[in-house]
């Protein structure tokens, strides 16, 4: 009966301390919550102990969730609500615990951890950095469903309950202290000595009372019909707009919050079970987490190994930087931010002040969040080392360049390092569609040339493509794995070709919509279908994002290497020649003023495309099969070719790198909700009337 | 990567050879000018990254950092561990930050080469910094004593009471002042003094001043100072790049500087803007190792440091004397001779500090009150003096100076392929130093 729990006694408080021992982290498994339930009879049978105390045996880690492979293994709603009543069955015995119960916290405490602790009378933080309190379950698209829901909305009121609810968001323990969550928060070496002291202690009604000015407005909101009617249509009106509706479990949260708050707990139970059950079972929830199993094993690439014997634990710490522009700019902001050294060398004097300026206007503006100390700016500046010339690169752990798109430079770039650079040195290409291989090849340093492709802005897109040669040795392959996942991106590693899988896959949309814009359909018709679909931006409004002249560079490299099947767009030429660059130059398909977008630009039908009142008609699932089913064959073809290790790379890819819908799990993911069958007859239909890109691959056919 | 225990060395003893590795500076720019927004702190920082970035050293090889600031900014005084953690470099680099006036940085260099020449197998970072666009500027000892007073008071009765008792005029703030505690006179001042004392004319120094610029303006042109100096984009707005020094003129002439008013004694006076050192901002590092540590890690040392020597005058006499005498005492400890030295770099504080020392150890009345030697000790031909100009022309940020002169005189000394050279600076509170050093 002790397989996961210690049981101890002191100062007559019974102390259960959790340590799944096969697991890195503690994870209420039902196994788990049997054993705790087993503990649970007996100590309240035991009336020796005059309170309780649960902890963790992990280091900087209290209780990080439930078991998703548990989750998932339920298959229908009504499997998902017995699950979830299970859990709140466990954790309502806990709360009516007849003497005083502690969560002793030090660490992440997440989901299912939070709600067993929102069961106890009391709980305890610490001041640990690493000490996160949440309840992340939207986030697959699920809801709190052992509890949560209830509990924490009585306790710490409904707007306070619903940023963390809705929004999955994780908060220190001070913040949770602010918002009632945590009733004391003191040094981790103290934790336990004050959580005994506090399980002598009975709570008296139950409720923190926290004086006029915190109670009155709580008042207002949460203890009357109107002001929660209030609260409800405010909150629904700010889902709407941020999730445009697309994802469910917010809703459904909301819902189990509002209907149960001003019933008895056991019916609030009730509803929340049975919310939490159609949410399981939702295509929504199955693509979250779908994607939360496939960004897991991003972690196990397998040059881990290799990075291992050659640098132990040694981090990367020194990042060399070639090109202060836009992408090298947000590469050095993301390395400061994680603490790691940059080294710049761009000549230009005035392209490294802007990114100085860049880089501080970004740390500025999380010391305003009050996200960092506002002297920790000067810190992070310090990290980021300017220089007009390539002086102290060769000693860098990772050089990485960001100068256009030019490939004798990079190769001339690359050649100045010959000779001048330690044996662990690796240079990695910010290219997003040159091969690789055409850089390093005859290079001496050819075994540590690779591609870290990031995606514009680096502070937000969470995807790194590490693109690897034939000649990349898997030492280097995982030393850059290592960097972007210090970084905080989900890094996929992919072989090189022609725009590696990401640019290579995008192509083929972005010619799609810009074929159709040729055929006459308007601007803001092709846009909306696909944001209908879920993307955030569309297609067209992505070209004029990334720049015409770039997105017209990545078209016809991929057409060149895919001649027989990507069809160019015409007019793309012209558009550029109109003095048209994008959003960069304020103009593009759609027209900016002071950086905002104002409308489609209705000019650029005479420049690019058939006169004005031809416009032509396509139904809106035309629109949409066209640019995402190209897409999913050619994600396809690139898996069918070993550009993509796993298709569950692929989706990861797609989803964090080029914004394809999460809750439909990717473009390999997509394709099994769908059912494969429709998929290659739509593929047919389309190959029929457009042409070869469409016609279905061997490994969709296989799949 | 080669695995290092950090504390490992101190367990092994060295060479107890101290060189010079390398070094480097900012530009130095008047004060109130496009380093008016940087601290010491971001200035400390650049030159240390510099130095790092430029060397390619692994900053685990490095031991221990030193500064030394004449006006320390309140808020980092120990600066030179400061900005080694600011930095995030790795934390068993231990630090402190000294005050010996002018000589401040030649005295953390000093520091360094004893600490190795007590067999401490180390790299150690010695510079110094300063910020003469931003001083502390501080309340009077009465608002300073009320305010403590009124913080630590019970009762707002009795916070109120004090407040009846507090005259207005405490509050105002101190201005900052460089007058010597001693004679309450200014550095300005006791040059002066000594000018008269010596009888330097003005033509004299105006001369010595114009060479300054003149040496200092063709050995920017040459690209000499490129190699010593860091490119710095000014925090927060990073406008920017700094790496050119701009006190130097090369537009000067002697009619002009025969047209400015004297600074100090506007009636009898010699001394003026233009044949003086102005307020500057920069810093200066230099990296000083163990000679076999040195050359185990790859780097090719530039001069090996054989001694210093400092010594302490009467301030009300002859307040910046003190190269006159320190000179000649390192230099007869060594059982050297003047015709010895390839290369001298005397600080220009003043054109008629530094005259009034050559003339003093030239002089066989000085010699003889000073070290009861029957003769001069010598001269120094111009030839040999300060040649790629001196303060007057680059600028003199009082805590960057001796390390910028240890750092110049290393690298003229590797240009000219010559062996031996001197650096003697002048200090407040009538001090100096001087130190002789050898190309390798």
């Amino acid at each position: 009966m002790t397989e996961f729990f210690k049981l101890e006694t002191k100062d007559n408080i019974a102390i259960l301390t959790l340590d799944v021992k096969d697991r890195p982290l503690n994870v209420l498994s039902e196994k788990v919550l049997r054993e705790f339930n087993q503990h649970l009879d007996h100590l309240i049978a035991d009336t020796q102990n005059q309170g309780l105390v649960i902890t963790s045996g992990k280091k900087d880690s209290f209780i990080a969730g439930a078991d998703i492979s548990e989750i998932e293994s339920l298959d229908t709603v009504e499997k998902s609500t017995q699950g979830s009543k299970q859990m709140q069955a466990f954790f309502s015995k806990l709360a009516a615990f007849p003497r005083p119960t502690v969560a002793a916290i030090n660490g992440i405490c997440l989901g299912g951890g939070l709600e067993m602790s929102l069961a106890c009378t009391w709980r305890i933080g610490t001041d640990n950095p690493k000490t996160k309190l949440g309840l992340p379950e939207v986030m697959l698209g699920l809801l709190p469903g052992a509890g949560g829901t209830q509990r924490l909305p009585r306790l710490v009121g409904l707007a306070a309950s619903l940023d963390l609810i809705l929004t999955g968001k994780e908060i220190p323990a001070k913040k949770a202290e602010k918002i009632g969550l945590l009733d004391a928060v003191v040094d981790q070496h103290i934790l336990l000595k004050e959580a005994i002291k506090l399980a002598h202690k009975s709570r008296g009604d139950g409720r923190r009372h926290d004086g006029i000015s915190k109670e009155l407005p709580r008042w207002v909101t949460d203890h009357n019909p109107i002001g929660r009617s209030f609260v409800a249509k405010k909150t629904r009106d700010m889902l709407d707009k941020n999730t445009k509706g697309l994802f469910p479990a917010p809703y459904k949260a909301l819902d189990a919050v509002m209907r149960g708050f001003d019933k008895s707990i056991e019916e609030g139970l009730d509803i929340e079970s049975q919310l939490f059950g159609e949410l399981a079972q939702t295509k929504e929830s199955k693509s979250f987490i779908h994607l939360y199993h496939a960004t897991t094993a991003l972690k196990k690439n397998p040059y881990t190994e290799a990075g291992k014997t050659r640098f132990g634990d040694t981090k990367t710490n020194l990042v060399g930087i070639i090109g202060a522009g836009f992408m090298g700019r947000g590469v050095a902001t993301v390395c400061a931010q994680k603490n790691i050294h940059v080294r710049y060398s761009d000549p230009d004097e005035n392209t490294i002040g802007l990114a100085l300026k860049h880089t501080r206007a970004f740390f500025n503006k999380l010391a305003d969040r009050k996200r960092i100390k506002r002297f920790e700016v000067e810190q992070k500046m310090a990290l980021v080392s300017p220089g007009t010339n390539p002086q102290g690169l060769g000693s860098c752990d990772v050089v990485i360049e960001a100068v256009f798109e030019d490939l004798n430079l990079k190769r001339k770039i690359l050649a100045g390092f010959e000779n001048k650079v330690s044996e662990d040195w690796i240079f990695a290409s910010n290219t997003s569609a040159l091969p690789i291989s055409d850089i390093s090849e005859g290079s001496p340093l050819a075994d540590r040339v690779l591609g870290m492709h990031f995606f514009s802005p680096v502070e937000k897109m969470p995807l790194l493509e590490i693109v690897r040669t034939d000649k990349t040795a898997p030492w280097a392959l995982a030393r850059a794995a290592e960097l972007g996942n210090t970084m905080g991106k989900k890094v996929i590693i992919v072989n090189d070709g022609p725009g590696f899988y990401t640019t290579r896959a995008l192509a083929f949309y972005l010619a799609e919509a810009a074929l159709m814009l040729n055929e006459g359909v308007k601007i803001e018709t092709v846009d909306k279908a696909l944001t209908k679909f879920g993307y955030p931006v569309g297609p067209i409004t992505l070209i004029d994002e990334v720049g015409i002249d770039v997105g017209i560079h990545v078209l016809e490299t991929i057409h060149k290497a895919f001649p027989d099947r990507m069809k160019m767009p015409s007019g793309l030429e012209q558009v550029q020649k109109s003095g048209r660059l994008g959003r960069k130059n304020g103009k593009g398909f759609y027209l900016y003023s002071e950086g905002k977008k104002t409308g489609p630009d209705s000019e650029i039908y005479n420049v690019a495309g058939p006169a004005k009142d031809d416009f032509k008609v396509l139904p809106t699932e035309e629109i949409i099969d066209r640019c995402n089913l190209v897409f999913v064959n050619e994600s396809f073809r690139c898996l069918e070719e070993g550009i993509l290790a796993s298709s569950s790379d692929g989706d990861v890819g797609a989803v964090f790198g080029l914004g394809f819908p999460p809750f439909l799990g990717g473009p390999f993911h997509y394709v099994k909700l769908l059912g494969k069958q429709v998929v290659i007859e739509r593929l047919e239909a389309l190959a029929e009337k457009y042409g070869s890109r469409f016609e279905p691959c061997q490994s969709l056919r296989n799949f | 990567m080669p695995v290092v225990t950090k504390y490992r060395k101190a367990a092994t003893r060295g060479s107890s050879k101290a060189v010079v590795v390398d070094g480097c500076r900012t530009a130095f720019v008047k004060s109130f000018g496009v380093f008016e927004d940087a601290t010491t702190l971001d200035l400390y920082c650049h030159v240390i990254d510099g130095l790092v970035r430029k060397m390619g050293i692994d900053p685990e090889e490095l031991d221990e950092i030193s500064a030394g600031v004449v006006v320390p900014q309140p808020k980092n005084p120990n600066v030179a561990r400061d900005a080694l953690l600011n930095l995030n470099l790795p934390a068993h680099i231990h630090g402190y930050t000294i005050n010996r006036a002018c000589t401040s940085s030649l005295q953390t260099v000093t520091d360094a080469v004893r600490s190795i020449q007590t067999g401490n197998p180390h790299m150690i970072l010695a510079g110094g910094v300063e910020v003469l666009s931003d001083v502390p500027i501080v309340y009077s000892k009465d608002a300073r004593k009320f305010l403590v007073k009124f913080s630590k008071a019970k009762s707002a009765a009795a916070k109120l009471s004090m407040l009846g008792k507090f005259s207005a005029k405490a509050w105002l703030p101190k201005p900052p002042s460089l007058s010597e505690p001693l004679t309450g006179l200014t550095m300005g001042q006791h040059a002066e003094i000594m000018a008269k004392k010596n009888s330097v004319s003005r033509a004299a120094q105006d001369e010595f001043a114009l060479l300054s610029h003149q040496r200092a303006a063709a050995a920017q042109a040459k690209g000499y100072f490129d190699e010593e100096i860091v490119q710095v984009w000014p925090a927060p707005k990073y406008a920017k790049c700094v790496k050119v020094d701009n006190v130097i003129r090369t537009d000067g002439t002697i009619e002009k500087l025969a047209e400015l008013r004297p600074a100090f004694d506007k009636l009898y006076g010699t001394i003026t803007a233009g044949n003086s050192s102005p307020l500057t901002d920069g810093a200066a590092i230099t990296l000083i190792g163990d000679e076999d540590r040195a050359n185990a890690l790859g780097f090719k040392p530039k001069a090996r440091i054989k001694d210093m020597c400092y010594v302490g005058v009467d301030p009300r006499d002859q307040l910046l004397i003190g190269p006159a005498i320190a000179i000649p005492l390192l230099l007869k400890k060594n059982g050297l001779t003047l015709q010895d030295i390839d290369l001298f770099e005397i600080h220009e504080a003043f054109a008629a500090q530094v005259l009034s020392c050559l003339y003093s150890m030239d002089s066989k009345t000085f010699c003889k009150d000073v070290f009861g030697d029957a003769s001069a000790f010598g001269s120094i031909p111009t030839d040999k003096l300060n040649v790629n100009g001196g303060a007057i022309a680059i600028g003199h940020p009082f805590g960057a100076t001796g390390s910028r002169l240890v750092n110049t005189l290393s690298n003229e000394l590797t240009r000219r392929n010559k062996q031996l050279g001197v650096i003697a600076i002048c200090a407040a509170g009538g001090m100096a130093g001087a130190m002789l050093i050898e190309r390798i």
